[in-house]
């Protein structure tokens, strides 16, 4: 089995999430500042929790992919857990791709027709899953330094258009505060589709899991506070309604040297993008072997391509599939699931696996 | 019947007429082929040698001498062989021959073949004395400081180079012969319990399996050492110096010596190699950091300046403050094509100058420089065909790419792909390329050594040596070695 370092596994997390993380901003659901950053906090919190199932697994199983642990505990089983990550795979590949395109064609490539965009991204895509997982691990290590300095350049740009009266803590809470409190923390937990990913990371890396899976969520914590307190102090009332935040600080970020930084933004948010693409079709490609799909590489490729086309050329950006999927399946995929298999079974079944 | 097809294996006669007919035979009578009959003591014997290979003064005079003077009483043919292989020091380096093909290698190689009747073997001496070229500085690799030694042609000069660097009996290296019809020597060098001996077990296999018919320059052994074939970098690094060959051996790593061009190879590479030179060690810490990170900064500037440039002034113009802008508008509004085209057509001008300029007889150089000055520059701003901030771009975009020089030939077309990247779709194309070009890299690991380590997997000590010099109180105490940087191994 192909190993990684933690840090490999941190960056890896890292920028398969910063494509949702960059998407953050003051709640949705109306809250104000404050609790939105605690949200957030309980929202880590819960995913700490999370995180747990896939570590015993690991820890019981060592040197085992996930698949492989279920196969050996039941072949039905493992058929049957196959489908649905591949189906969770593809779906949220589908929406990368389609969500993306979305954004670029409006942002900034009008005059290219969202199949072009989308085939781009998927064909760089495909290569990043031939180059395996180590490959992918050391892009991601590369990506992620151009992601921190995008970061702190942004951050320290805009500092000084901060306005402490823009965090407004004394604004009257929305009308129900705890069901629009719950459903915040439902969704930031449902756009958690790297824990789905550290199920099948973990087994690969060489030392030290746990170490890194918390640290990474501590880096996690403290992006996602930074980028809406951000967001808040910079934007006040007006981030409530963006849906890229962080991207919207970008135009206001301005140096001597460079206007505005929004398309220096979008040409890393591409990078990151892809190696997320790259990381969800070559865990769909995974997922596809397990279930004796012939040439699961293109096939992982091909297929959310094509869906992704047909519905960006149909204009159906508002379809449920480009929608954050519910949180049902970031807890059942990322916790549930793996908490499943995660102890020995007495009995062994010897199965091999795709 | 004996001929040039099947001779290598072919076993030496005992009759002298026998063997010098076969030589004849195989060889065809070629007119460089010189066969000189003599007795010695009585017993009839022969030396072989091919024209101008040999050292002519020292041979007639030491070699021939000594054997004319060899007179011994009812000597026979074991007695003249033993003589000859036991008794006597005829220069420093003697081999046994067995068959034509080792008597015929060497004999290429300009040693002196004595055969002697009765006799199925002959013996080697080394009297080599072929014209070749002096140690001289290295064209390539140029340094302030440093040694102004490189290598040259022959690869025994340069094997004394290396050993006169490390006087160590743990330098090792092994000589194969590489190639079916030039049989080029190919010296593998290490530093044994330094260089692991799967890498060497590995050089040896790939060098032994190379099935060409000619190994004439590093580029025919170096494409067999790469296991990835796809890849836009190489993982085998070449150098002119022997200083720079020497402290790789020294970091664990494996180099090959090749007869016939002065480029050696050291293997496995890593991508932060490219930035290092030996000056480095000769300046202040803080100097050879601040020249090191300039060098990054150029390959950046050298690969992605003229693709960004054409990306924001053609699709995100907003991105530059307002006083450039309007001048860039300015500039652009009277030429004729779309930036990315001028841009284009600017670079593959100036990689036509660069390349005449390798080209043209020196005399003839100054000329290059002056048209490429004029029409490029001058005239080709004022006749409007492109505007004086393309030419800016393109003048510290080939500036910059000699500061690297080791990958220019990647530089050079990741720069024209990074052109049409951000022609064609702006900052998306550039970040496209950029990602495809960072998995390209990172997918190399030939060796099982990661090409991008140690910055991806990363390695906290020996990625700051990467970016900077340490000081050498620390060299003292640990020595890189590349078999520990992370993600190294099997």
């Amino acid at each position: 089995m192909k190993k990684i370092s933690p840090i490999q596994l941190i960056t890896l997390l890292f920028v398969t999430r910063a494509f949702l993380t960059t998407t953050y901003g003051v709640s949705q659901y109306k809250l104000n500042v404050v609790l939105s950053l605690l949200s957030a906090m309980v929202a880590i919190a819960l995913q700490l929790l999370l995180i747990i199932p896939p570590l015993v697994l690991t820890t019981n199983h060592p040197d085992k992919g996930f698949m492989r642990v279920v196969f050996e505990r039941s072949k039905t089983a493992g058929t049957i857990v196959s489908v649905v990550y591949s189906a969770f795979f593809f779906f949220e590949t589908v929406r990368l791709l389609g969500i993306f395109s979305y954004f670029l064609k409006n942002q900034f490539l009008d005059y290219l027709p969202a199949p072009v965009l989308i085939i781009a991204l998927s064909g760089v895509g495909l290569y990043g899953v031939k180059c395996g997982i180590q490959g992918l691990a050391r892009t991601a290590g590369v990506a992620v330094f151009l992601f921190v300095a995008m970061f702190f350049v942004i951050i320290f740009s805009v500092t000084g258009q901060m306005d402490i009266f823009n965090i407004q803590i004394a604004t009257p809470a929305p009308q129900n505060t705890a069901k629009a409190f719950f459903g915040d923390i439902m969704l930031k937990t449902a756009g958690s589709d790297e824990l789905v990913a550290l199920v099948f990371f973990l087994p690969h890396v060489r030392k030290n899991k746990a170490k890194a899976t918390f640290s990474y969520m501590g880096i996690k914590l403290f992006v996602t506070e930074t980028m809406i307190l951000y967001s808040a102090l910079i934007l006040g009332d007006y981030a409530t309604g963006l849906s890229q935040p962080f991207y919207t600080l970008s135009t206001y970020a301005k140096t001597s040297v460079i206007e505005r930084y929004d398309s220096i933004y979008m040409c890393i948010w591409t990078i990151g993008t892809v190696v997320k693409v790259a990381v969800l079709m070559f865990l769909l490609s995974k997922t596809l072997s397990c279930i004796r799909v012939k040439k699961p590489d293109l096939v992982a490729c091909a297929l959310p391509t094509l869906t992704a086309i047909i519905l960006a050329m149909l204009g159906m950006y508002d379809s449920p599939m480009f929608r954050v999927p519910s949180v049902v399946f970031a807890i059942g995929l990322g916790g549930a699931i793996p908490l499943i298999f995660a102890f020995r079974s007495r009995k062994k079944e010897e199965v091999s696996v795709g | 019947m004996l001929s040039y097809e099947n001779y290598e294996n072919e076993p030496i006669k005992k009759g002298l007429y026998d063997k010098i007919t076969d030589i004849r035979t195989i060889c065809s009578n070629t007119a460089d082929l010189n066969i000189m009959e003599v007795e010695i003591s009585g017993v009839k014997c022969a030396v072989v040698t091919i024209e101008a290979m040999l050292l002519t003064l020292s041979i007639s005079q030491e070699m021939f001498g000594y054997l004319m003077n060899f007179n011994v009483r009812n000597c026979d043919a074991d007695g003249v062989f033993k003589f000859l292989t036991e008794q006597s020091l005829l220069s420093t380096e003697r081999k046994t021959v067995y068959t034509y093909g080792e008597l015929l290698r060497l004999a290429f190689s300009g040693f002196g073949v004595v055969l002697v009747d009765g006799i199925e073997k002959g013996v080697a001496f080394g009297v080599q004395g072929y014209d070749k070229r002096s140690v001289t500085e290295p064209t390539n690799d140029i340094n302030v400081k440093g040694s102004k030694e490189g290598f040259i042609e022959v690869v025994r000069t340069n094997i004394s180079l290396v050993r006169r660097k490390l006087k160590t009996a743990a330098l090792r290296f092994e000589m194969l012969q590489v190639g079916e019809k030039s049989k080029t020597d190919v010296v593998i060098a290490y530093i044994a319990g330094r260089a692991r001996q799967d890498y060497v077990d590995e050089v040896r296999k790939k060098l032994k399996g190379i099935k060409l018919d000619t190994v004439l320059t590093s580029g025919y052994i170096s494409a067999f050492l790469e296991q990835d074939k796809k890849s836009i970098f190489s993982s085998v690094f070449q150098t002119e110096r022997p200083d720079v060959f020497c402290a790789k051996l020294n970091e664990g790593r494996v180099g090959i010596l090749i007869e016939g061009t002065p480029f050696a190879l050291l293997c496995p590479s890593i991508f932060t190699e490219n930035f290092a030179t030996i000056d480095d060690y000769v300046s202040k810490p803080f100097y050879a950091t601040y020249i090191r990170l300039l060098k990054y900064l150029c390959f950046f500037v050298t690969i992605a300046i003229p693709g960004i440039y054409v990306a924001l002034a053609t699709y995100h113009p907003e991105t530059f403050s307002h006083n450039l802008l309007l001048n860039l508008v300015a500039s652009e509004e009277a030429t004729p094509y779309p930036l990315y085209v001028e841009v284009f057509i600017m670079m593959i001008f100036y990689e036509i100058m660069r390349e005449a300029g390798i080209r043209l007889p020196r005399a003839v150089g100054g000329a290059v420089s002056i048209v490429g000055g004029l029409i490029i520059g001058d005239a080709a701003v004022k006749s409007g065909l492109v505007s004086g901030a393309i030419l800016i771009v393109i003048g510290i975009t080939a500036t910059a790419s000699f500061v690297v020089p080791s990958i220019n030939e990647q530089t050079t077309i990741l720069r024209l792909a990074f052109i049409l990247a951000g022609g064609i779709s702006g900052l998306f194309g550039i970040g496209l390329a950029t990602t495809f070009v960072i998995f390209n890299v990172c997918s190399m690991d030939d060796f099982g050594v990661p090409y991008t380590a140690p910055i991806s997997p990363f390695t906290k000590r020996a990625f700051f040596h990467s970016m900077g010099r340490a000081d050498f109180k620390k060299l003292e105490k640990e020595t890189s070695d590349i078999s520990r940087l992370n993600g190294a191994g099997r």
